[in-house]
């Protein structure tokens, strides 16, 4: 298998998370300070953990649905996977249903657990802090 | 219903001198590890003129039968071909050198893309391009290779005049 599917419960609303995925200020924060800025428009471009992550925006719904062109520094030139998150409110939370694929097959492994450990973890730290 | 290795074997086989590296693999492999599509492919065009075919709405438009293409010639432009079959946006461009495409069949499941990179690279007065498609539906495998030669390939290279 070479694709990965994560489904993750965050106790926060999908405008919240949207936010927080597409706001240079508050990705930046979550990710412990590493540069990032994050274009909110279609087809724009982003970079995000001082530049070791970019791409560029594919598909993006207000609070619902973010896709992007994603590519890790070292891979080879011109080689960019999709990174697809979908927002689905489940009472008072959100259910994020991430799948990313057309990532080189040897780096699942690297992969998965990196979404875990710098975007899902992070993220649900960064939205309890900033919680009211 | 046929299996993924028939499929293979079957398109390998129709598909002349392509090359296409992950057949092996796949064929030793089973069904679920063909999720990539690679082939490289001569052309007696120059590089520029492939770009170009590729970017430029009416060319695009000709060289598919007069199917509509709305092709936007900016990184992070939209794209429509085919009559609007198959529609994504442009990740980078660098002019006569490279396409990357975020590429989706409209019928797919809203919000998924699939990659296309075209690597034009220049190989005497003619090109060598360089295809990679990642990220599909891996069930479609079969039918896009299929698609890539017909729809792509065979057509341009008409179009070019080799």
């Amino acid at each position: 298998m070479s694709n990965i599917h994560q489904e993750v419960l965050f106790a926060a609303s999908p405008s919240r998370i949207y936010g927080a995925l597409l706001d240079a200020n508050q990705f930046s924060a979550l990710s412990g300070g590493a540069p990032a800025q994050i274009s909110g428009e279609p087809g724009g471009t982003f970079s995000c953990f001082g530049g070791m992550i970019t791409g560029r925006n594919i598909e993006l719904i207000p609070d619902q649905r973010i896709v992007q062109a994603w590519r890790v520094k070292p891979w080879e030139s011109g080689v960019y996977s999709v990174a697809r998150f979908e927002l689905r409110p489940e009472g008072s939370e959100t259910r994020v249903i991430f799948d990313h694929a057309g990532f080189p097959p040897e780096q699942q492994e690297h992969l998965a657990g990196g979404w875990h450990a710098n975007y899902w973890e992070p993220l649900r730290k960064h939205l309890a802090a900033s919680r009211i | 219903m046929r299996s993924r290795r028939e499929i293979i074997a079957q398109s390998a086989l129709g598909l002349g001198g392509l090359t296409i590296a992950r057949a092996e693999s796949a064929a030793k492999n089973a069904i679920t590890t063909v999720k990539a599509i690679h082939e490289e492919l001569d052309f007696k065009a120059s590089p520029e003129r492939i770009y170009e075919a590729l970017l430029d709405s009416k060319q695009f438009t000709a060289f598919s039968d007069g199917r509509a293409a709305e092709i936007h010639r900016d990184a992070g432009g939209t794209f429509s071909i085919f009559a609007g079959h198959i529609v994504g946006r442009n990740l980078e461009l660098i002019p006569a050198r490279r396409i990357v495409q975020a590429w989706r069949v409209v019928p797919w499941p809203a919000g998924i893309y699939s990659i296309a990179r075209f690597e034009l690279r220049k190989q005497g007065s003619g090109t060598r391009i360089v295809f990679d498609h990642t990220g599909f539906p891996p069930e479609l495998a079969g039918h896009l290779e299929d698609g890539w030669q017909e729809n792509y390939w065979k057509p341009l290279k008409r179009h070019l005049g080799g």
